[in-house]
């Protein structure tokens, strides 16, 4: 499949069958981790962080691919390789740290941008995870499953659409306020 | 609302921009001012970013899987259900299941309620992963975890114990490693005894919020993964206690002896035969029906051809329906070898071989493979050997194929799996029973096959035979008519003529006819008559030698009727006083139309069907014009016949009665016909369906 056609299927919301595609590149991306001397997991962690912050950046009209897609995903792999690699300082094992990505500059801020968005967005991602079950489904159908509030009030037996509303804004209230506390956690320790 | 999720809700409208202008302006000016609502749109920017992640999180992770697997794990057919019986056979896995009854449902929420104020619900702290799935279609879904849930078709049933389709959620709990284990506050303890634990997984499934349980003689199958396999591994089910902890009890060992289930339960059909019925538009739920289709494929079978109807007989230009039965043979006798045979498989889907080796799931799982196989001695050895282990029959199956089925039986066989208690006595019996049975099925599916189909070409003879004479009446009575009018109206246009008429042979027979001419000159009044019944239209001739001009009208009459489409058939005649038949008024349009000669009388008869239903009307001597908006009133048949007797065209009458009788035979047995012609059809798709190596007699 053409990098166009990849393109095409993540802004066309069928993203899973884009993902199967993208994870053909893997091999070359765990050979390159493990070269510079990551795990088989390091590497698997690295190329799914990798991935997600692909997907976010194509779904954005205003992207605009520079380079092929696998050279622009291996790019991403080695800054994060890099990034993961000076946050583990004090490793015993010796690694090699000083390796250029091969993107271009504007990329490689773009990608730096994402990777530290993408740190906030995993604070959030645990916020949420601490959220009831019932909470996180209702939030998921409607931020992630773009159902209407009826038709969650339906699914999930609310009064109506106005209690599924309110149910909604009290999760968000749960959730923003676990995220709060988890900041100021990060912030302490 | 509260005010604190009002503001909520406006930093939502901000951050999707729907805030009108004013309240946009106000929102921003206080943002700049008040910090903390500057970290409250930020708290939410940041979770609307947590939401995407987690959900494209999950997406790349199951794709990992996927590839990490190599397989296509959407498709059951491709991926086939054995090789996830292989699997649950050495994956390790604790397993708990928690039978809701639906009133446990609220005590679910009771349960959420409990999380929050503290008391302990082992496992209810671990994610639920929500599946939307159709009840009704073989589905298999893949956990976070890379768990692989194979659930087959029709796996669900409700409270009442009946089977549901449609849209159900799958709800799955998982904690397949240590740390989500030790995380979720499960133990894996059984009584006092510590478990080592290859994973615990959860599933419920729920439909318009009521719990729905699994069909016994379905089950799920699931596959975990694992990166070592360690001997003595157990199945458990986890029972939950009073201080809220799981026990794990009933342990079953993974290669444990077959349990048997209600045979009947068990699709023992060809793979994919309920969706081809299903795609073809028939009931695939309805086991009587699917059974009767399924075994009326026996084979040798009588393939049928059948009578064609006269209306493809003459659009294919062949010679009409009732000479066509004698033309070709009807029957063909097809020996096919290339499918189990049905009344095999009807022998054994019975009652006689519940609690056997037959009556497992396990079995079940081979009967696709077997159908593949094509050949009768696979099943037979099975059949044959109730008494062994089923790992022992599927090796024995290998040695007969080759191939890509050599290999399946062959993964079959390595599964090891036991028997189900019977004694070879039991065995031995069962098995002369089968193939007894077998034969007897045959014999008796054969034989029900000919009786129907002989008795429908019977009845097809007779629809011919109908149909022909009818044709033959019809013609007959309208020449009758012709004549008849053609007399009158000759009779009378010589009268006006002054001409001295005898008309010893009217035509019709052979027609020659004869007038007494009592003057000279060129006499073609009968040309001029017959143009004039013939085409319906007035006469107006004048005789050049004497002047004299002979008129006879034709005046044109319509008829309406109310509620046509009420009516399945509908029948407009006029009878003739002076004639011993009867017109049909033709239909154009929404009218009924005829010409109406004016030396004749004519009364007006209506008969409409709906369904068996008969509905009429009549007028005595309709005048030319126009009868609007006709309605008809409901009759009983005696009371239509005995008014149809009291007509004084009583020949006429009787004639419109013979052709109502043919008119309704005629539509039932195009009833009959159509339901043949759909039989043959679906026959016709289900023999390609289920003998592939059937070739078709053009």
């Amino acid at each position: 499949m053409d990098d166009q056609s990849l393109i095409e299927l993540i802004r066309h919301q069928q993203t899973d069958r884009a993902l199967g595609e993208l994870y053909r590149h893997f091999p070359m991306m765990r050979k390159m981790v493990q070269s510079l001397g990551g795990s088989p997991q390091d590497a698997e962690d690295i190329f799914q962080e990798a991935l997600i912050i692909l997907v976010k950046k194509l779904r954005n009209n205003d992207f605009t691919l520079t380079s092929k897609l696998s050279t622009y995903l291996y790019g991403v792999c080695r800054l994060l390789w890099k990034d993961s690699l000076r946050r583990r300082k004090g490793m015993a094992v010796p690694i090699i740290e000083d390796f250029g990505s091969g993107l271009a500059e504007e990329d490689e801020h773009q990608v730096d941008q994402a990777m530290e968005q993408e740190n906030r967005a995993r604070l959030a991602e645990r916020a949420l995870a601490s959220l009831k079950d019932r909470c996180r489904e209702l939030l998921l159908l409607f931020y992630d499953g773009r159902l209407k509030l009826k038709e969650i009030a339906i699914k999930m037996g609310y009064q109506g659409e106005n209690a599924a509303k309110n149910q909604k804004y009290k999760c968000l209230e749960s959730a923003r306020d676990r995220l709060k506390e988890l900041k100021q956690t990060v912030h302490i320790s | 609302m509260r005010p604190e999720l009002e503001n909520i809700e406006r930093i939502e409208r901000w951050l999707e921009g729907s805030l009108g202008a004013a309240e946009k302006a106000d929102f921003d000016k206080q943002m700049a001012t008040d910090p903390v609502l500057r970290e409250q749109v930020m708290l939410q920017q940041e979770l609307l970013l947590g939401m995407e992640r987690a959900v494209l999180r999950t997406k790349v992770q199951a794709a990992g899987v996927r590839a990490a697997r190599g397989r296509n794990l959407r498709s059951w057919g491709s991926w086939g259900s054995a090789g996830l019986g292989l699997l649950i056979a050495a994956a390790l896995l604790f397993y708990f299941y928690s039978r809701h009854s639906p009133k446990d449902l609220s005590a679910q929420s009771d349960t959420e309620q409990a999380l929050h104020t503290g008391a302990r619900q082992d496992g209810n702290a671990l994610p639920v992963q929500i599946f939307a799935i159709d009840a009704g279609r073989d589905t298999v879904i893949e956990t976070r975890s890379g768990m692989v849930l194979a659930v087959p078709a029709g796996s669900w049933l409700d409270e009442g114990g009946r089977r549901i389709d449609g849209k159900i959620e799958l709800l799955v709990r998982e904690a397949l490693d240590r740390a989500s284990i030790i995380e979720s506050g499960l133990t894996s303890r059984n009584g006092a005894q510590l478990l080592e634990s290859g994973g615990m997984f959860q599933v419920e499934a729920r439909q318009n919020g009521k719990t729905l349980s699994i069909d016994s003689g379905k089950g799920l199958t699931a596959e975990l993964p694992t990166d070592s396999i360690k001997p003595g591994m157990q199945l458990f089910t986890g029972v939950r206690q009073a201080d809220g902890s799981l026990d794990w009890q009933k342990p079953i060992a993974l290669t444990h002896d077959l349990i048997p289930v209600d045979i009947l339960s068990l699709d023992f059909y060809p793979p994919h035969y309920l969706d081809s019925v299903a795609r073809w538009g028939y009931d695939a739920h309805n086991k009587a029906f699917t059974d009767s289709l399924y075994y009326s494929c026996e084979y040798p079978m009588t393939y049928y051809y059948g009578v064609e109807s006269e209306r493809e007989a003459s659009a294919r230009d062949m010679p009409r329906a009732d000479s066509v039965v004698s033309d070709v043979a009807p029957y063909h006798q097809v020996q096919l070898h290339c499918a189990i045979q049905p009344a095999r498989v009807k022998a054994i889907w019975s009652d006689a071989f519940q609690h056997t080796l037959l009556a497992t799931r396990e079995f079940g799982q081979r009967m696709p493979w077997i159908h593949r196989t094509q050949q009768q001695a696979i099943l037979d050895l099975y059949v044959n050997g109730l008494d062994q282990r089923l790992s022992t029959l599927d090796s024995a199956a290998a040695k007969h194929l080759t191939g890509k089925l050599k290999r399946q039986f062959m993964t079959f066989a390595a599964r090891g799996e036991g028997k189900v208690n019977t004694t070879s006595r039991q065995a031995k019996i069962l098995g002369e029973y089968y193939m007894k049975k077998a034969k007897v099925f045959a014999e008796a599916i054969r034989k029900t096959q000919d009786e129907f189909w002989s008795k429908q070409a019977e009845l097809d003879n007779l629809a011919a035979t109908m149909d022909a004479d009818h044709w033959r009446d019809s013609v007959n009575r309208l020449n009758a008519k012709i004549k008849e009018e053609f007399v009158l109206n000759l009779t009378e246009a010589c009268r006006q003529l002054g001409i001295d008429e005898k008309i010893a042979n009217p035509p019709g027979d052979g027609a020659v006819y004869q007038l007494n001419i009592r003057a000279t000159g060129w006499y073609n009044v009968d040309r001029a008559v017959m143009e004039s019944v013939d085409s319906r239209i007035s006469l107006d001739y004048t005789d050049k030698q004497t002047g004299k001009r002979a008129r006879i009208a034709y005046r044109p009459l319509s008829v309406t009727i109310g509620d046509t489409a009420n009516y399945t058939r509908l029948y407009v005649y006029l009878l003739p006083d002076k004639l011993s038949s009867f017109d049909q008024m033709e239909k154009a349009g929404g009218l009924y139309q005829a010409k109406l000669n004016e030396l004749i009388r004519y009364d007006l008869i209506i008969i409409g069907y709906e369904g068996e239903k008969i509905f009429y009307y009549a007028q005595n001597e309709v005048q030319p014009g126009t009868y609007p908006d006709i309605h008809l009133a409901a009759i009983a048949k005696t009371a239509l016949d005995s008014l149809l007797n009291r007509q004084r065209n009583i020949e006429g009458a009787r004639s419109v009665q013979k052709e109502l009788y043919f008119l309704t035979f005629q539509a039932r047995d195009q009833h009959r016909r159509d339901e043949n012609r759909a039989r043959l059809e679906l026959k016709e798709k289900l023999l390609e369906f289920l003998y592939p190596c059937l070739v078709r007699f053009e």
